[in-house]
């Protein structure tokens, strides 16, 4: 899926047709150009290297110069690789701006987050620390136990401790695309994105939800599938597709139980059938959930909120102080 | 940031009252029922205003049935049909935050002339 090499500008606010209030990120993205095309028989794998943001000529060495001139574009400061189905659709040279995307699209975006530098492990992990009185000094954040000492009598690896934090590559999924600037090359994005301002980050269209319909229920159709291989193994029929039925068995099985399998093929195709049917019910239901999603949003938006009064106190993010306390005193007031 | 700024402009009301912490304002507030839309007013006395652009906001803060309430306006928002000053204020701080401590005649506020 091809995407776009962008800087993060950062944060604001906009207000939405309805009136709400979005956080949203701003990402100036591109132009990129293609700066070569990765083929599966040149380097085994299809993918498009872009390229944005000019980088002058001096700083940029030999080799690298005549690469982008190979493309036959300016020397770039950031290059990156997007995967692609199918690499025919660009040549070397082509530009790419923001218009691949439109409001209301579904992106990923991978960027670096800050460096924290050495971090303690409640920040790091989370952690709770120790308790903050009743006779506690020095233990305040501290990292409690990390093992025993009769067994294993090591720390285990990947024991959570302090340690270096952030500056690593952080992909934030499904975020939505609120608006988009073709003129000033800019991607508003709802939300927060990893990184500092002016940080490098990749725009890519989210593909197809593996993430929301809970792992769980993808793995119980795998494993299921995985089941009704097994069967159709022990029993070859010439129902299977997928499966590696062994062809030596098939020919070896003897001319009668072909004859009995006839009868039992079309239930087993039946079941099969069923089990398919069941493969693409979550992906048919993440989309489902999506567009139902969408839709709740909308209809939130335009519909009218059952509590009238509470309505126009929740307009706007506008907050009410809790009451204070009552006193005679203001009664007199009133 | 100078695109962002530039961004928010599009964003931004043309016209704004001018007022300060200290004034009593009238904000009239677009409120949704059912299909209809109509406005109500809130009144009160303006105890901050902070943030720029389109982030910025203003809280109103007005003794109702003896509860204090305060409501965070952000100031650009669609929402906010109208903002009417009633009474100019003369404070000496941005943020009047004492006047959650205060009730009745110490909670006035001096009008400026």
């Amino acid at each position: 899926m091809i995407g776009l090499i962008g800087r993060k500008v950062g944060m604001t606010r906009l207000f939405g047709q309805d009136g709400k209030s979005l956080a949203v990120t701003a990402i100036l993205a591109g132009p990129c150009y293609v700066i070569q095309i990765r083929t599966d028989e040149r380097e085994g794998y299809q993918a498009v290297q872009l390229g944005a943001f000019d980088r002058r000529k001096k700083l940029v060495r030999k080799p690298q110069r005549g690469h982008f001139a190979k493309a036959g574009v300016e020397p770039k400061a950031k290059l990156a690789e997007f995967r692609v189905a199918n690499t025919d659709l660009y040549q070397p040279g082509q530009e790419l701006r923001v218009d691949i995307f439109a409001g209301g699209d579904r992106v990923n975006v991978v960027g670096t987050s800050k460096g924290k530098g050495f971090a303690g492990a409640v920040k790091r992990w989370g952690f709770a620390g120790g308790p903050k009185s009743h006779g506690q000094s020095d233990r305040h954040r501290a990292p409690g136990s990390i093992g025993g000492a009769s067994w294993p009598s090591r720390v285990w690896k990947g024991m959570k401790m302090a340690g270096r934090m952030g500056s690593e590559r952080i992909t934030v999924r499904n975020l939505e695309v609120v608006k988009v600037d073709l003129e000033h090359n800019l991607v508003m994005v709802k939300g927060a994105v990893p990184g500092a301002r002016n940080g490098y980050v990749l725009i890519q269209r989210t593909t197809e939800l593996k993430s929301l319909p809970s792992d769980s229920e993808v793995v119980e159709t795998t494993e299921k599938e995985a089941q009704a291989q097994e069967k159709t193994q022990e029993e070859p029929t010439p129902v299977v597709g997928k499966t590696e039925v062994p062809s030596s068995t098939q020919e070896k099985a003897p001319r009668e139980d072909v004859s009995d399998e006839v009868d039992e093929a079309p239930a087993r195709k039946e079941a099969s059938h069923k089990k398919s049917v069941d493969k693409t019910k979550p992906e048919e239901k993440a989309k489902k959930d999506s567009s139902k999603e969408t839709a709740s949003q909308k209809t939130e938006a335009e519909a009218p909120v059952s509590s009238q009064g509470k309505v126009s106190q929740d307009m706007d993010q506008s907050t009410e102080v809790s009451p204070k306390r009552k006193s005679t005193g203001e009664k007199k007031e009133g | 940031m100078d695109v962002l700024r530039q961004l928010e402009s599009e964003q931004l009301k043309g016209q704004v009252p001018d007022f300060a912490p200290g004034d009593t304002v009238k904000v009239h507030v677009l409120v949704r029922e059912g299909d209809k839309e109509r406005s109500q007013i809130f009144q009160g006395v303006v105890i901050k205003r902070k943030g720029s652009g389109t982030n910025e906001t203003f809280t109103v803060r007005k003794v109702s049935g003896g509860i204090g309430v305060e409501r965070i306006f952000p100031l650009h928002s669609p929402h906010i049909s109208k903002i009417q000053v009633v009474k100019r204020g003369k404070v000496r701080r941005s943020k009047l935050y004492y006047l959650r401590a205060l009730k009745g005649k110490s909670a006035r506020i001096r009008e400026k002339k």
